[in-house]
Protein backbone atom coordinates (compact mmCIF):
# COMPACT_ATOMS: atom_id res chain seq x y z
CA UNK A 1 0.00 0.00 0.00
CA UNK A 2 1.13 3.47 -0.93
CA UNK A 3 0.68 5.69 2.08
CA UNK A 4 1.42 8.55 4.11
CA UNK A 5 0.67 8.42 8.14
CA UNK A 6 1.28 11.15 10.39
CA UNK A 7 3.59 10.86 13.08
CA UNK A 8 5.04 13.26 15.72
CA UNK A 9 5.90 16.58 14.65
CA UNK A 10 9.25 18.84 14.49
CA UNK A 11 10.28 20.37 17.90
CA UNK A 12 10.43 24.01 15.72
CA UNK A 13 8.33 25.08 13.20
CA UNK A 14 10.96 26.75 10.81
CA UNK A 15 10.97 27.47 7.20
CA UNK A 16 13.46 26.48 4.78
CA UNK A 17 14.23 23.06 5.89
CA UNK A 18 16.60 20.44 4.35
CA UNK A 19 16.90 17.15 5.39
CA UNK A 20 18.96 13.44 4.64
CA UNK A 21 18.11 9.74 5.99
CA UNK A 22 18.33 6.62 5.33
CA UNK A 23 14.41 5.60 5.49
CA UNK A 24 11.54 6.74 7.27
CA UNK A 25 13.28 5.20 10.43
CA UNK A 26 15.88 8.02 10.56
CA UNK A 27 16.47 11.34 9.17
CA UNK A 28 18.21 15.20 9.66
CA UNK A 29 15.99 17.80 9.08
CA UNK A 30 18.36 21.50 9.35
CA UNK A 31 17.52 24.75 8.55
CA UNK A 32 18.90 28.47 9.86
CA UNK A 33 19.45 27.86 13.88
CA UNK A 34 17.61 24.52 14.08
CA UNK A 35 18.85 21.04 13.41
CA UNK A 36 16.44 17.88 14.55
CA UNK A 37 17.40 14.45 14.29
CA UNK A 38 14.56 11.81 13.43
CA UNK A 39 14.90 8.35 15.05
CA UNK A 40 11.49 6.76 13.83
CA UNK A 41 9.16 8.14 16.34
CA UNK A 42 9.93 11.52 17.63
CA UNK A 43 12.34 14.39 16.53
CA UNK A 44 15.67 15.51 18.93
CA UNK A 45 17.28 18.67 18.72
CA UNK A 46 21.19 18.12 17.79
CA UNK A 47 24.02 20.36 17.07
CA UNK A 48 23.91 23.31 14.76
CA UNK A 49 25.02 24.05 11.26
CA UNK A 50 28.30 26.18 11.68
CA UNK A 51 26.42 28.92 8.69
CA UNK A 52 22.69 29.01 9.94
CA UNK A 53 21.31 29.04 6.32
CA UNK A 54 17.53 28.21 4.68
CA UNK A 55 16.53 26.33 1.57
CA UNK A 56 20.33 24.79 1.08
CA UNK A 57 20.39 22.01 -1.38
CA UNK A 58 21.12 18.81 -0.20
CA UNK A 59 23.06 15.18 -1.02
CA UNK A 60 19.79 12.84 -0.96
CA UNK A 61 21.60 9.65 -0.87
CA UNK A 62 19.93 7.28 1.44
CA UNK A 63 22.32 8.40 4.50
CA UNK A 64 22.65 9.92 7.89
CA UNK A 65 25.73 10.65 7.22
CA UNK A 66 24.54 13.65 4.59
CA UNK A 67 26.18 17.38 2.77
CA UNK A 68 24.26 20.15 2.61
CA UNK A 69 25.47 23.36 0.77
CA UNK A 70 24.59 26.80 -0.60
CA UNK A 71 21.60 28.57 0.91
CA UNK A 72 20.51 31.90 1.74
CA UNK A 73 22.58 33.33 4.29
CA UNK A 74 25.17 34.62 4.80
CA UNK A 75 23.35 37.39 2.61
CA UNK A 76 23.09 37.22 -0.93
CA UNK A 77 24.09 33.50 -1.07
CA UNK A 78 26.00 31.22 0.75
CA UNK A 79 28.61 29.35 -1.08
CA UNK A 80 29.01 26.79 2.07
CA UNK A 81 29.08 23.31 2.53
CA UNK A 82 28.91 21.76 5.69
CA UNK A 83 28.67 17.54 5.89
CA UNK A 84 27.14 15.69 8.82
CA UNK A 85 27.81 12.71 10.69
CA UNK A 86 25.53 11.00 12.55
CA UNK A 87 25.82 9.92 16.43
CA UNK A 88 27.23 6.51 16.57
CA UNK A 89 30.23 6.84 13.85
CA UNK A 90 33.47 6.04 15.09
CA UNK A 91 35.89 8.84 16.55
CA UNK A 92 39.61 8.47 17.84
CA UNK A 93 40.11 9.69 21.16
CA UNK A 94 42.85 10.18 23.32
CA UNK A 95 42.73 9.56 27.05
CA UNK A 96 43.95 12.01 29.79
CA UNK A 97 44.54 12.29 33.20
CA UNK A 98 42.48 15.12 34.18
CA UNK B 1 42.23 -3.84 40.72
CA UNK B 2 41.44 -5.70 37.49
CA UNK B 3 43.68 -4.96 34.44
CA UNK B 4 43.27 -4.24 30.72
CA UNK B 5 45.05 -7.74 30.14
CA UNK B 6 42.68 -9.57 32.75
CA UNK B 7 39.87 -8.17 30.91
CA UNK B 8 41.01 -8.40 27.48
CA UNK B 9 43.50 -11.06 27.27
CA UNK B 10 46.28 -8.83 25.86
CA UNK B 11 48.10 -6.19 26.74
CA UNK B 12 47.51 -2.45 25.40
CA UNK B 13 49.37 -2.85 22.15
CA UNK B 14 52.17 0.15 20.98
CA UNK B 15 52.27 1.42 17.66
CA UNK B 16 53.90 4.05 15.79
CA UNK B 17 50.88 5.41 14.52
CA UNK B 18 47.19 4.81 14.61
CA UNK B 19 45.50 2.13 13.32
CA UNK B 20 43.74 2.34 10.05
CA UNK B 21 40.20 0.89 10.99
CA UNK B 22 39.73 0.42 14.86
CA UNK B 23 36.81 -0.91 16.16
CA UNK B 24 34.45 0.86 19.10
CA UNK B 25 36.22 -0.12 22.47
CA UNK B 26 39.89 -0.63 21.02
CA UNK B 27 42.05 0.44 23.06
CA UNK B 28 46.28 1.40 21.85
CA UNK B 29 49.50 3.37 22.77
CA UNK B 30 50.51 5.98 20.03
CA UNK B 31 54.57 5.68 20.64
CA UNK B 32 55.17 8.96 18.31
CA UNK B 33 52.29 10.79 20.52
CA UNK B 34 53.35 9.58 23.37
CA UNK B 35 49.42 9.05 24.42
CA UNK B 36 47.01 6.65 25.28
CA UNK B 37 43.83 5.94 22.87
CA UNK B 38 40.65 4.18 22.25
CA UNK B 39 37.66 4.34 19.48
CA UNK B 40 34.46 5.24 20.48
CA UNK B 41 31.43 6.07 19.07
CA UNK B 42 30.06 9.76 18.71
CA UNK B 43 27.18 10.89 21.33
CA UNK B 44 25.72 13.05 19.22
CA UNK B 45 25.95 14.11 15.40
CA UNK B 46 28.74 17.14 14.48
CA UNK B 47 28.80 19.29 11.39
CA UNK B 48 32.49 20.05 10.09
CA UNK B 49 33.26 22.29 6.75
CA UNK B 50 33.82 20.95 3.01
CA UNK B 51 34.68 22.65 -0.24
CA UNK B 52 33.23 26.05 -0.84
CA UNK B 53 30.86 26.40 -4.04
CA UNK B 54 32.15 28.62 -7.03
CA UNK B 55 28.54 30.28 -7.24
CA UNK B 56 26.40 30.70 -4.14
CA UNK B 57 22.70 30.37 -4.39
CA UNK B 58 19.90 28.88 -3.02
CA UNK B 59 16.39 27.47 -3.86
CA UNK B 60 18.71 24.37 -6.21
CA UNK B 61 18.49 20.73 -6.74
CA UNK B 62 20.89 18.56 -4.78
CA UNK B 63 21.99 14.88 -5.14
CA UNK B 64 24.62 12.68 -4.05
CA UNK B 65 26.99 12.28 -0.99
CA UNK B 66 30.06 13.75 1.18
CA UNK B 67 31.85 12.57 -1.55
CA UNK B 68 30.38 12.86 -4.86
CA UNK B 69 27.66 15.39 -5.10
CA UNK B 70 26.35 17.57 -7.28
CA UNK B 71 24.03 20.63 -7.11
CA UNK B 72 22.17 22.11 -10.24
CA UNK B 73 19.87 25.37 -10.58
CA UNK B 74 18.62 28.03 -7.83
CA UNK B 75 18.81 31.63 -7.46
CA UNK B 76 21.77 33.59 -7.85
CA UNK B 77 23.17 36.69 -8.33
CA UNK B 78 21.51 37.83 -10.52
CA UNK B 79 18.70 35.34 -10.98
CA UNK B 80 17.65 31.91 -11.86
CA UNK B 81 20.44 29.77 -13.21
CA UNK B 82 20.90 26.29 -14.53
CA UNK B 83 24.87 26.40 -13.27
CA UNK B 84 25.36 22.88 -12.67
CA UNK B 85 28.25 22.20 -10.17
CA UNK B 86 30.13 18.30 -8.80
CA UNK B 87 31.99 17.98 -5.80
CA UNK B 88 35.01 15.04 -5.29
CA UNK B 89 34.90 15.39 -1.79
CA UNK B 90 36.86 18.33 -0.94
CA UNK B 91 36.30 20.91 -4.08
CA UNK B 92 33.34 22.05 -6.10
CA UNK B 93 33.63 22.29 -10.14
CA UNK B 94 32.03 23.80 -12.72
CA UNK B 95 30.02 21.33 -15.31
CA UNK B 96 27.33 21.08 -17.79
CA UNK B 97 24.01 23.97 -17.19
CA UNK B 98 21.02 22.38 -16.97
CA UNK B 99 19.00 22.46 -20.26
CA UNK B 100 16.33 24.85 -18.73
CA UNK B 101 17.42 27.13 -16.21
CA UNK B 102 15.21 27.14 -12.99
CA UNK B 103 14.58 27.15 -9.03
CA UNK B 104 12.81 25.92 -6.80
CA UNK B 105 13.19 22.52 -8.23
CA UNK B 106 13.72 19.03 -6.59
CA UNK B 107 16.75 16.94 -6.52
CA UNK B 108 17.47 13.22 -6.35
CA UNK B 109 20.16 10.83 -7.22
CA UNK B 110 23.20 8.94 -5.95
CA UNK B 111 26.18 10.49 -6.90
CA UNK B 112 27.70 13.16 -9.18
CA UNK B 113 27.48 11.02 -11.85
CA UNK B 114 23.91 10.29 -11.65
CA UNK B 115 20.68 12.28 -10.49
CA UNK B 116 17.63 14.13 -11.66
CA UNK B 117 16.15 17.25 -11.67
CA UNK B 118 12.76 17.49 -11.41
CA UNK B 119 10.41 20.54 -12.02
CA UNK B 120 10.61 23.71 -10.30
CA UNK B 121 8.86 27.04 -10.46
CA UNK B 122 6.40 27.99 -12.29
CA UNK B 123 5.00 24.70 -11.85
CA UNK B 124 7.08 23.18 -14.29
CA UNK B 125 6.81 19.39 -15.17
CA UNK B 126 10.10 19.17 -16.93
CA UNK B 127 12.63 16.55 -15.48
CA UNK B 128 16.57 15.90 -16.57
CA UNK B 129 18.39 12.95 -15.96
CA UNK B 130 22.11 13.59 -15.16
CA UNK B 131 25.00 10.81 -16.48
CA UNK B 132 27.74 12.46 -14.97
CA UNK B 133 29.01 14.83 -18.39
CA UNK B 134 25.92 16.33 -19.34
CA UNK B 135 21.65 16.94 -18.72
CA UNK B 136 18.94 15.17 -20.90
CA UNK B 137 15.57 15.79 -20.96
CA UNK B 138 13.23 12.45 -20.04
CA UNK B 139 9.55 12.33 -19.09
CA UNK B 140 7.35 15.00 -18.03
CA UNK B 141 6.02 14.94 -14.08
CA UNK B 142 2.29 14.34 -14.14
CA UNK B 143 1.45 17.55 -12.67
CA UNK B 144 3.73 20.50 -12.92
CA UNK B 145 5.12 22.22 -9.37
CA UNK B 146 7.94 23.56 -7.72
CA UNK B 147 8.87 24.49 -4.06
CA UNK B 148 9.55 20.96 -2.63
CA UNK B 149 12.65 18.23 -2.77
CA UNK B 150 12.70 15.40 -4.54
CA UNK B 151 14.30 12.05 -2.72
CA UNK B 152 15.75 8.45 -4.40
CA UNK B 153 17.95 7.99 -6.59
CA UNK B 154 17.65 8.38 -10.53
CA UNK B 155 15.78 4.69 -11.20
CA UNK B 156 13.94 5.64 -7.85
CA UNK B 157 12.77 8.57 -6.70
CA UNK B 158 9.83 10.43 -5.21
CA UNK B 159 8.09 14.02 -5.56
CA UNK B 160 6.13 14.86 -2.75
CA UNK B 161 4.15 18.03 -2.10
CA UNK B 162 5.07 21.70 -3.89
CA UNK B 163 2.56 24.36 -5.12
CA UNK B 164 0.48 25.08 -6.89
CA UNK B 165 -1.70 26.18 -5.55
CA UNK B 166 0.23 28.93 -3.52
CA UNK B 167 -0.83 27.21 -0.04
CA UNK B 168 0.29 23.67 -1.32
CA UNK B 169 -0.62 20.25 -2.74
CA UNK B 170 -0.73 17.00 -1.46
CA UNK B 171 0.34 15.17 -4.89
CA UNK B 172 3.10 12.76 -4.56
CA UNK B 173 4.81 10.96 -7.71
CA UNK B 174 7.01 8.00 -8.15
CA UNK B 175 9.90 7.85 -10.86
CA UNK B 176 10.50 4.60 -11.92
CA UNK B 177 13.28 5.55 -14.23
CA UNK B 178 11.32 6.05 -17.12
CA UNK B 179 8.50 7.81 -16.43
CA UNK B 180 6.33 9.60 -13.21
CA UNK B 181 3.45 8.03 -12.03
CA UNK B 182 1.05 9.31 -9.11
CA UNK B 183 0.95 7.19 -6.00
CA UNK B 184 -0.81 7.98 -2.56
CA UNK B 185 -1.10 11.65 -1.41
CA UNK B 186 0.11 13.52 1.81
CA UNK B 187 -2.24 13.89 4.25
CA UNK B 188 -1.52 17.54 4.90
CA UNK B 189 -1.01 20.36 1.84
CA UNK B 190 2.32 22.07 2.42
CA UNK B 191 5.34 23.85 0.15
CA UNK B 192 8.91 23.78 0.91
CA UNK B 193 8.70 20.70 2.87
CA UNK B 194 11.92 18.79 3.38
CA UNK B 195 12.20 14.78 2.33
CA UNK B 196 14.44 12.18 2.83
CA UNK B 197 14.66 8.01 2.86
CA UNK B 198 14.12 6.28 -0.23
CA UNK B 199 11.09 6.00 -2.39
CA UNK B 200 9.87 3.00 -0.21
CA UNK B 201 10.34 4.27 2.97
CA UNK B 202 10.85 8.35 3.83
CA UNK B 203 10.19 11.34 6.07
CA UNK B 204 8.71 14.57 5.80
CA UNK B 205 8.80 17.12 7.57
CA UNK B 206 7.88 20.79 8.28
CA UNK B 207 7.38 23.06 5.27
CA UNK B 208 4.71 26.22 5.01
CA UNK B 209 1.02 26.43 4.77
CA UNK B 210 -0.08 29.10 3.93
CA UNK B 211 3.48 30.83 2.76
CA UNK B 212 5.09 32.86 5.64
CA UNK B 213 3.22 30.12 8.18
CA UNK B 214 5.67 27.21 9.50
CA UNK B 215 4.47 24.03 10.01
CA UNK B 216 5.90 20.67 11.96
CA UNK B 217 3.77 18.21 10.67
CA UNK B 218 5.36 15.07 9.96
CA UNK B 219 4.97 12.80 7.93
CA UNK B 220 6.07 8.66 7.40
CA UNK B 221 5.89 7.31 3.62
CA UNK B 222 5.99 3.60 3.24
CA UNK B 223 5.06 2.38 -0.48
CA UNK B 224 5.71 1.49 -4.01
CA UNK B 225 7.15 -2.05 -2.98
CA UNK B 226 5.51 -4.14 -5.31
CA UNK B 227 7.82 -2.01 -7.96
CA UNK B 228 10.93 -1.58 -5.81
CA UNK B 229 11.86 -5.25 -6.27
CA UNK B 230 13.06 -3.84 -10.17
CA UNK B 231 14.59 -0.78 -9.29
CA UNK B 232 17.01 -2.00 -6.19
CA UNK B 233 19.55 0.12 -4.25
CA UNK B 234 23.40 -0.94 -5.11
Amino acid sequence: MDAWTEVADLNTANGGRISFGQDNSNAISATGGNTELWNGSSWTETTDMSVPRFNAGAGETPSTAGIIFGGSSPAPYSTATELFTGAGAGQTRTFTDS
Amino acid sequence: MTTYKEINGTNIEAVSSDPANPVEGQVWYNTTDNVLKGQAATAVGAWSTGGALNTGRYYGGGAGSQTTAIFYGGEATPGVVGNTESYNGSAWTEVADLNTARVNLGGAGASNTSALAIGGDPARTITESWNGSSWTEVNDLNTGRGRTSGLGIQTAALFTGGTPPNDGTTINESWNGTSWTEVGDLNSIRTYAAVSGTYTSAITGGGASPPGTNLTITESWNGCLDRSSRFKYS
